[in-house]
This record gives structure tokens, C-alpha cells and sequence, in this order.
């Protein structure tokens, strides 16, 4: 009978250990923000014509409550609790690292056999799809820094009026 | 002048006597007639702030944010005899056009889509696909002549006056394009969706008609308007335009439109210009392709 009980509770000590870790990681680790370069305008509601209720700077922390196709309704986590909808391409996701090693008692060293890594809010060090974010904003910078050359290119593509007239004649158009 | 009368029209608002909007008959429970002068007032500050000029110089600098967002999707094609040959034409067709004054600017994006855009501005795109699909000048024309009256008729422009961005003072409007910062990200943003998402069905309808006056005044063969129209449709049945498809009311529809259109118009009879073989000399559809 008590060898029944002791099996009870260490399966109970191994499934709330497991349990807990996943409620952590889920709060802790999908936290949000607001990445795009000029901020973010909150609308009333999810259309880009929609009442401009707000407008968001760059790096404020956000949480998101409700998503629709490309809008994300969130919260601000500051003091004033802004909530609105912004376009998703404004949102990013903030990554944390693994918490180092420190010592424990012989039960979280137990119960830790079976967890992942806790985060923590050290600075970011981005695992494999945080760099393929940063390498997409990256990306991103380098292709507007191309576009605007290339529309200073097209501000040279004037012609003479010469050339135009000599083309109008050539057609026989109407000079 | 329009700033001015902006400003007179704030004026007269907030110098109405309170009892203008007659106070007396308005309870806690109900809108009353406040509310309704007040809806009122919105309104006129609605079509007031649709006043709000945008300048040329602010058009382009518009323009050209757009454009390196264009650029940025498709990428351009490199070719410098095309691109020649398309701003020789361009600037042709702008000369007799409503709105001459502005310089007119063509590149290729680099997609065998069936497609076209126009920036605010004069920054005009012909997609690789479109320089296939057309058979000799006169429909290159027609296209091209279709693109740069949107600009003439300012359709984006007009969009981005009568949206949310511009209900906000002159001078605020004034500064965002004298210093880049969100609100002049909005409107790029407003002008770039507008641009990807399609105009109003009526502005299309006005450039199709446009396009045609416009080859008729340089003296091309207009009919190759329709043409343009029947190969769009063609391509369509093929799924060659998927996204002017979306874009763009139904060739068919923008065919029958432009028929009744042009009968109101004093146009010269067709001159049969078609200038193929001098197409045929600029754009190497083997490479194009």
C-alpha cells in the first residue's frame, strides 16, 4: 500500500514539474514588440482605413490579444495599456537566451532532468530564427538602400527635347 | 489659396456663438442638436481637409519613395536601349498630355507578370511581361499612355487627399514632407497599397479613356487601345495576370466602358500608325523574356 502511495506522488512530482515548465516558457518567452523603424499607428479596428487611436514607437513592449489575418489586436505592457490593432508587419518577436547553470537542491537538479532551459531577460543572443529575422530586417535595409539608388538612376532618364522631336518626326506622329 | 481658406474655415467654426448650437435642447441622454451641428461641422472639416494641395515637388517626393518600394518588390531590368526607347515615348505622349509640366520617368521591373504602375510623381513601371504581350508601338503606347494619366489625373494622390493621413493641419502635412518621418511613412504606405491593391474602378475607367485621347492627340492609331484590352483579356483566360486581375476591373468590362466613353469624344479618325517594325528594333522580346 505504501509503496503505491510513493509511486502516486513521485508521478505526481514529475508530471506538475513538466507542467510548470511549460506555463513558463509560454509566458516568458513570446513577448513582443514594436520593431518597425517609424513606430506603429494603433487603428480603432483592423482596417487600414480604420481611426488612427494611437501611434507606438519603436520598441515598445506589446502583447498580443487577438489576431486577424495581418492585423494583430495588442496591449502595450507600459503604464498607459494601449490597445488597438496594428498591422503585423510592425509587430517582432523578442528572443531570450537560456538561463547559466547555477547550483540547486538535489530536487529542482532532479525535476530539471526532465525540463528545457528556463528563459530569462538577459540581452538577446538569437537563436537560429532570431537570425533569420535579423537577417530578413538586414536584408530588408539593403534592398531599400539598392530601390533608392535606382530611383536616383531613374531621376537621370531624362531626354532631350531634341531626341523627343526627332522621334515624334521619325513616326510621322503628330508634331 | 486653399491653405487659406482652411485656415478661414477653422476660423468661422470656432468663432460660432455658443448658442449656435443650441445648447438649451441638449440633454444627457440624447445627441440633440449638438450633435448633429457637430457631425455637420465633421463633415465640412472632411471636405475641407480634401482641399489640402499636395505641391508637385511633395508629389514626387512621394513619388519617389513609392517607386523604391516598387523597385524593392520586382527589381529592375537592366537594359539601357529599352529603357531609352520607353522614356522617348513616355515623354512624347506627356507632352500632350494634361499635365506636361512634370518630369516623366519609365523603367522595366524585372517579372514576366502582365503589369503596369504608376507613382505618384511620374514614376512609371512597365512590367517585362506587359513588353511581351504588346505587338508594336502603338499598343506599347496605349499602355504607357493608360499609366501616365493616372498621374496626370493625380488618382493616387487624390486618394491619399481624401484619406485619414491628410485630416491633420497644413503645416503638419507641409512639414512631413519637408522631414521624413512617420506620417510621411504613412502616406507612402498608403500611396504603395493603393498602388498593389488597385485604384477605384472609376479611375481606371478615366485613364482608359485618357490613354485614348492621348494617342489620338500624338497621333498614334487609338483603336490599339482595344487591342491592348483584348490581349489583357487573352492573357487573363491564360492566368498570365494574376495580379492585374485582382487590380483591375475585367478587360471586358474596361472594353465596353471605353467604347461608350469614346463616342463622346472628338476623335480624329484612326491614322493606322502602328510603327511595328520600329518596336520590333528596340525590344528584343527573346531577351526580354
Amino acid at each position: 500500500m505504501r509503496f503505491f502511495i510513493t509511486l502516486r506522488l513521485c508521478v505526481a512530482v514529475l508530471a506538475i514539474s513538466a507542467l510548470g515548465f511549460s506555463g513558463t516558457a509560454l509566458a516568458k518567452g513570446d513577448s513582443y514588440y514594436i520593431g518597425a523603424r517609424s513606430g506603429a499607428d494603433v487603428f480603432a479596428t483592423p482596417n487600414k482605413r480604420a481611426e488612427v487611436t494611437s501611434h507606438l514607437t519603436r520598441k515598445t513592449s506589446v502583447k498580443i490579444l487577438q489576431k486577424r489575418k495581418n492585423w494583430r489586436k495588442i496591449e502595450t505592457l507600459n503604464k498607459n495599456k494601449i490597445t488597438g490593432w496594428v498591422f503585423e508587419g510592425a509587430i517582432r518577436k523578442r528572443y531570450q537566451t537560456v538561463k547559466s547553470k547555477k547550483k540547486s537542491s538535489f530536487m529542482s537538479s532532479f525535476t530539471s532532468f526532465f525540463r528545457s532551459p528556463e528563459p530569462t531577460h538577459k540581452t538577446a543572443v538569437l537563436g537560429v530564427r532570431g537570425l533569420e529575422d535579423v537577417g530578413a530586417a538586414s536584408a530588408e535595409r539593403a534592398a531599400t538602400k539598392r530601390a533608392n539608388k535606382l530611383v536616383k538612376w531613374m531621376d537621370t532618364l531624362n531626354v532631350e527635347e531634341g531626341a523627343v522631336a526627332a522621334f515624334v518626326e521619325e513616326g510621322d506622329l503628330n508634331p | 489659396m486653399m491653405r487659406s481658406l482652411f485656415i478661414a474655415f477653422h476660423l468661422i467654426i470656432f468663432s460660432l456663438p455658443a448658442h449656435a448650437f443650441d445648447l438649451s435642447g441638449f440633454g444627457l441622454g440624447g445627441s440633440g442638436v449638438l450633435g448633429e451641428r457637430l457631425d455637420q461641422a465633421s463633415q465640412a472639416l472632411r471636405i475641407a481637409s480634401a482641399l489640402i494641395p499636395i505641391s508637385d515637388e511633395e508629389e514626387i517626393i512621394l513619388g519617389k519613395r513609392v517607386a523604391a518600394r516598387v523597385i524593392a518588390r520586382y527589381g529592375i531590368e537592366d537594359n539601357a536601349k529599352t529603357t531609352y526607347y520607353l522614356n522617348l515615348m513616355a515623354t512624347a505622349i506627356a507632352q500632350r498630355s494634361d499635365r506636361p509640366d512634370i518630369p516623366y520617368h519609365v523603367a522595366i521591373l524585372a517579372t514576366d507578370d502582365v503589369n503596369a504602375y504608376a507613382c505618384p510623381g511620374g514614376y512609371i513601371f512597365l512590367t517585362r511581361g506587359v513588353l511581351n504581350m504588346v505587338r508594336d508601338e502603338a499598343e506599347l503606347a496605349a499602355v504607357l499612355a493608360h499609366e501616365i494619366s493616372h498621374v496626370t489625373e493625380r488618382h493616387i494622390v487624390n486618394a491619399l487627399r481624401n484619406s485619414k493621413f491628410m485630416k491633420v493641419s497644413t503645416e503638419v502635412a507641409g512639414e512631413a514632407f519637408n522631414t521624413p518621418g512617420p506620417l510621411l511613412e504613412q502616406m507612402t504606405s498608403f500611396a504603395t497599397d493603393s498602388l498593389f491593391e488597385g485604384l477605384k474602378k472609376s479611375d481606371e475607367y478615366d485613364s482608359d479613356q485618357k490613354a485614348v485621347e492621348y494617342l489620338d492627340r500624338l497621333g498614334y492609331d487609338y483603336p490599339a487601345m482595344f487591342d491592348v484590352l483584348k490581349l489583357l483579356d487573352q492573357r487573363r483566360k491564360q492566368g498570365a495576370t494574376k495580379v492585374l486581375a485582382k487590380t483591375h476591373p475585367s478587360p471586358t468590362t474596361r472594353t465596353r466602358k471605353l467604347k461608350s466613353s469614346a463616342k463622346k469624344l472628338s476623335l480624329e479618325k484612326p491614322t493606322g500608325i502602328r510603327l511595328p517594325n520600329r518596336f520590333a528594333q528596340h525590344i528584343n522580346k527573346k531577351n526580354a523574356s
